[in-house]
């Protein structure tokens, strides 16, 4: 495998995985390069969130405050909220995960490369055109959690809430891109020999937090686009007189955010199970119990939606319901916290400046933790509703759960990102005044919150008892910004003065730190095989073994980008996974998004519908340059005793890739066919037309259509799978007529239907789930067209069978959606009041 | 695929043709799908005696058959079929006993080879096909999933309450759709399609049960309460999501117990 000394062949990776300067920079795919633009824009909207929330300080800080008025207040304090939780928390939870895992796991890119930088740019592009709207005085001032119907049109007739709806949906895409690229890095790109069994605590929690915003985001994503729809299209869907309900937007909206807490914290306890091990200096207490812990949180979040929802005049009995089973929330998160006071306990800790910030998380988050027991009590949640204490209470969580870990976390990877120390002395300044400022501005806020003061009320009259905790919390929080600063300033200053890192600084566990200090592109010349759960702990010589390149895959003459590709539970080497170089097409498509984003902001529908056909075309030259296409330096072929590279398999990551989108891609469907159930049984004033829209016989020959379609696909791909391609063109490109045969057919009907989306929620919903069934169909039709192109290019046959496979699952999935959408709309109105 | 298909189309021919259904119960007597139920449980219980004899079970696995079979009855026989005549949530504990109990406790005792045994070669292609449906998680929890939705529409609903033939009828597709979906789950050998698949059932389920809970109207006829109906989708969506929740902590933790961690050390200067 030796093919030179090791400088030689850094040299020689680096030519094939370096990264470009200058303007061709926007080209770059690695997961390194985005984890830190991810970290750093990050870092920037936090400040910016920061800056949003000293303002609301000062103007609480007084009784009667002019400083600003009610209209400037309710954008301030909406777009602090939007900010911090989907500008920062969540971004920087999966960049930091994006830097971190592919390393962690003995891997040498996220297995999506293109995908991560497509994630990270319309990360950036939606959340400048969000935060621009701060300064076009437009930005939304609903709240950040927008409902209807404050929301709507009556009541914010302006472009203030379409910024969030579009912009967050927007920057939505990016956080599902980057948690379905992390699922599979995480199921099929591990080192060799690393079994589930022995995977880090952090993949773990990781892949738990991807998995739930895989199917948590959607139905916010599905509420953004149908208030959206209601509000510039005139569909019915919150609107009660034409038979909407605004509390589907409740449902809709908790249904992700519920999930959305955890996929906030799981990552940071993440962090936290990373970290205190190493400083405990003793693997961590009960890593079976903490796994289970993990993921029973994720499955609980859920399922437990509705206890955001007490006051809104849900039945009693589901209050009663729910009350108790919030509590039982407390018990994974109780395993967590006894097991990492456990292995404090059982270990010998060393006390840097990171479990400063550990300790601090422990008391916050714990604290936080027992408020929101409180919280839990129906009868204490009607009194403190809407008050200054639930501020407080989610300040303790996410400040806390979040954010104290945060900071840890990055003291503790500095030497990662500068190859330099963090220094002791400003370090703990900084603790102490952020610990302190947190305290005296949210303790007391509770407080306050007992004694009735609302929330998102911009100033209060003097007298009432809220002046002096106000004043207090607005104090606390300028020392805390203080501190902030202080840390800002300490990482700044170790840029420069701090010492040099020995490798492995810290003496961790994880294989993140077998890299040089600061990383290169390629992260490792070779790849490891592991054999137990703490791979640098039980083998010292790894690190070394790795950097002279005598561990696994360390050709590079090929000019490929490779990693591994291994079993999900077994960590068998199963492919080489070839990965795609640095490419401006990701860019290209944020860049077209963003401008369907503006346009549809502006409501000039003529250029977002150039722009979709635009990034329609760009996609579509995305998913040429792929596989066998030249592009990727296939003219080597792969050295004898090599397995197969991924795109000669029949399952190789793709696959699982299609897989986790399809899932995000039904969660967004179930919440829709949710919303047609809902307010067919809930909305007070539904209205079903005596005969239905709908052809019955048409619809039924529709699905049978694309049940043949999909099935003579399945004969063709099963023939490929027995390797045999014999007129395989031909065959996909009749089956793309087909569907496109049956999308025509499914688009006539709609228009035969006459439906009125204006009019009625019953017909806007049939619109609705008829129109994403159309997308999808022309979609597959389109895809699989591209196909029997490919076949006649000779990129996909019998040795290439890999993207007609990975295709046929979104066949399958329209399938379903067709015949779920047949139940659901033709025959489940039949059935009802049948009895 | 095939699951998929037949899945679509029992309830298309059932939705469509109404009227077949009380054809079916004209001319037999009106107790009689009542024996048929104890004679299919009695089947179940007599060839999987038969069947132990020649291939003896393990002790725990007789004392699941023995849990699922009992409950079973309790169910099926006890009070609840009278009380749940008129009322929508111990209807509810009916179906729940059968779907998150007697299920998973028939997968777990894995009575397969027992009646395999018992009947020899007669049967082998069925026992076949289950055995190969039984590795696909996903596609067991989606038919399930199916036959949960559809038999909650209010005409099929009605139907079953009706109709003893209709009931049994219910009865058997959720056993047997259930014992499928838990079998593929418990004992097969794919943990992730595993997981998410009880994943998936636990948000549907709750989706299904939010919507009996939050329904302005009784859907299953006006006699019944508002209140009762709400009482039946909070035990679904509560303590029928608790036992999806622990079956797959029980997965992921027994999973990872197959392998002994290496106990490691750290090495510090």
């Amino acid at each position: 495998m030796i093919e030179g000394r090791p400088d030689e062949l850094h040299q020689q990776f680096d030519e094939v995985w370096g990264n470009p300067r200058g303007w061709r920079a926007a080209t770059i795919v690695n997961h390194t390069r985005i984890g830190l633009l991810f970290l750093l824009t990050g870092l920037g909207f936090f400040i910016f969130g920061g800056l949003l929330a000293m303002l609301i300080r000062a103007q609480l800080a007084l009784p009667d405050q002019t400083f600003m008025d009610a209209d400037t207040y309710n954008q301030v304090f909406t777009m602090h909220g939007t900010v911090m939780m989907f500008l920062f928390a969540v971004p920087m939870m999966e960049g930091l995960a994006v830097y971190l895992i592919p390393k962690m796991l003995g891997a040498r890119d996220l297995v999506f490369p293109r995908l991560s930088a497509l994630g990270y740019w319309c990360y950036l592009f939606g959340a400048l055109i969000l935060a621009a709207s701060l300064f076009l005085e437009l930005a939304p001032d609903a709240g950040w959690f927008m409902y209807t119907p404050l929301s709507s049109l009556p009541y914010s007739p302006g472009v203030n809430s379409d910024f969030w709806l579009l912009g967050i949906t927007f920057v939505e895409i990016s956080a599902v891109t980057a948690a379905v690229e992390l699922v599979v890095a995480i199921l099929r790109a591990r080192a060799p020999g690393m079994t589930l069994q022995r995977m880090p605590l952090y993949a773990w929690y990781i892949l738990t937090m991807a998995m739930m915003i895989v199917l948590g985001f959607p139905p916010l994503i599905l509420g953004s686009i149908l208030l959206e729809l209601e509000r510039a299209a005139g569909m019915a869907f919150f609107d009660v007189a034409r038979g909407g309900d605004p509390i589907l937007w409740q449902h809709l909206f908790w249904l992700f955010g519920h999930p959305e807490v955890y996929i906030i914290f799981l990552p940071a306890a993440g962090l936290v199970s990373t970290m205190l091990p190493v400083f405990a200096r003793r693997p961590i207490v009960g890593y079976r119990w903490v796994v289970v812990a993990v993921l029973t949180t994720g499955f609980i979040s859920f399922a437990l939606w509705v206890h955001h929802m007490f006051t809104v005049g849900i039945p009693h009995l589901a209050q009663a319901f729910f009350s108790a089973a919030s509590m039982l929330v407390a018990i994974p998160t109780g395993v967590q916290v006894f097991s990492w006071l456990a292995t404090l306990w059982l270990g010998r800790p060393v006390y840097h400046v990171p479990m400063l910030w550990l300790f601090g998380f422990l008391v916050i988050f714990v604290a936080g933790g027992l408020t929101g027991v409180m919280l839990a009590l129906v009868p204490f949640n009607w009194q403190v509703h809407d008050t200054q204490f639930v501020v407080a209470h989610l300040h303790y969580v996410l400040v806390g759960g979040m954010f104290f870990p945060l900071v840890a976390a990055v003291y503790y990877w500095l030497p990662h990102f500068s190859g330099r120390m963090p220094s002791p002395r400003l370090g703990r300044w900084g603790f102490w005044l952020v610990f302190g400022g947190f305290n005296l501005t949210f303790l007391v806020m509770h407080w306050t919150g007992l004694l009735g003061m609302p929330r998102r009320a911009y100033t209060y009259a003097p007298g009432l008892g809220w002046d002096t905790p106000n004043l207090v919390s607005s104090i606390g929080s300028f020392i805390m910004a203080i501190g902030i600063a202080t840390v800002l300033v300490d990482v700044l200053l170790h840029f420069r003065f701090g010492v040099r890192a020995a490798p492995n600084p810290w003496h961790a566990d994880t294989l993140e730190w077998a890299t040089r200090l600061p990383p290169a592109a390629y992260n490792f010349i070779s790849l490891p095989s592991v054999d137990s759960r703490y791979p640098l702990w039980d083998r010292p010589d790894l690190v070394k073994e790795m950097a002279r390149g005598e561990q696994g895959l360390a050709a590079i003459a090929h000019g490929r980008r490779e990693t591994w590709g291994t079993d999900a539970v077994t960590g068998e080497v199963r492919e080489i996974i070839h990965l795609p170089g640095n490419t401006w097409l990701p860019f290209a498509v944020a860049l077209v998004l963003s401008a369907v984003c503006i346009g549809l902001l502006v409501k000039a529908y003529a250029v977002a519908s150039v722009a979709i056909v635009a990034a329609a075309i760009l996609v579509l030259r995305w998913s040429w340059e792929n596989g066998a296409h030249e592009e990727g330096g296939t003219a080597v072929p792969i050295s004898a005793g090599d397995p197969p590279l991924h795109w000669r398999t029949h399952n190789g990551p793709g696959r699982w890739g299609m897989g986790v989108t399809l899932l995000a891609d039904g969660a967004l469907y179930a919440a829709l066919l949710f919303g047609w159930f809902y307010l067919w049984t809930v909305a007070p004033q539904w209205q079903v037309p005596a005969q239905s829209p709908l052809d019955a016989r048409g619809m039924l020959a529709n699905a049978l259509l694309l049940t043949v379609a999909t099935l003579w696909l399945r004969r063709v791909l099963a023939a490929l799978r027995r390797g045999s391609d014999g007129r395989l063109r031909g065959q996909l490109a009749a089956i793309a007529a087909l569907g496109l045969l049956q999308s025509a057919h499914l688009l006539w009907l709609m228009h035969a239907s006459g439906l009125v989306p204006k009019a009625t929620a019953h017909d806007a919903v049939i619109a609705v789930v008829l129109g994403y069934t159309l997308f999808h169909c022309v979609l597959a039709g389109v895809a699989t067209g591209l196909q029997a192109w490919r076949v006649h290019y000779g990129y996909v046959d019998r040795a290439a069978p890999y993207e007609p496979i990975v295709l046929g699952q979104l066949w399958y999935y329209n399938l379903g959606v067709v015949w779920s959408a047949y139940f659901a709309l033709v025959l489940f109105p039949s059935t009802w009041g049948g009895g | 695929m095939r699951l998929i298909a037949a899945s679509v189309l029992v309830p298309l021919l059932v939705t469509a043709r109404p009227a077949a259904a009380h054809a079916l119960s004209g001319s037999l007597p009106a107790g009689f799908p009542l024996l048929l139920s104890a004679g299919l449980l009695g089947a179940a219980c007599g060839l999987y005696g038969i069947g132990a004899r020649r291939v003896p079970p393990g002790r725990a696995q007789a004392t699941w058959f023995c849990a699922a079979m009992a409950i079973g009855a309790l169910a099926v026989f006890g009070p609840l079929d009278r009380w749940a005549q008129d009322s929508t949530a111990w209807h509810m504990v009916q179906h729940i006993l059968l779907i998150v109990v007697v299920a998973p406790f028939g997968a777990l005792a894995g009575p397969l080879s027992q009646w395999r045994a018992a009947t020899g070669a007669l049967l082998r292609p069925l026992w076949a096909t289950i055995l190969r449906c039984g590795r696909h998680p996903l596609a067991a929890a989606m038919v399930h999933g199916a036959v949960i939705w559809i038999w909650h529409a209010p005409r099929m609903y009605r139907l079953a309450l009706d109709d003893p033939w209709w009931h049994l009828l219910e009865h058997v597709l959720f056993v047997a759709s259930g014992w499928l979906f838990w079998w593929s789950v418990l004992c097969g050998r794919r943990l992730a399609p595993g997981l998410l698949a009880i994943l998936l059932t636990l948000i549907h389920t709750g989706l299904l049960g939010a919507l009996l809970t939050f329904g302005r109207v009784s859907f299953y006829g006006d006699g019944r309460a508002l209140e009762d109906q709400q009482l039946a989708g909070l035990i679904m969506w509560v303590p029928g999501g608790f036992a999806y929740l622990a079956a797959a902590g029980w997965l992921l933790w027994r999973r990872l117990g197959e392998e002994t961690a290496p106990a490691a050390v750290p090495a510090r200067d």
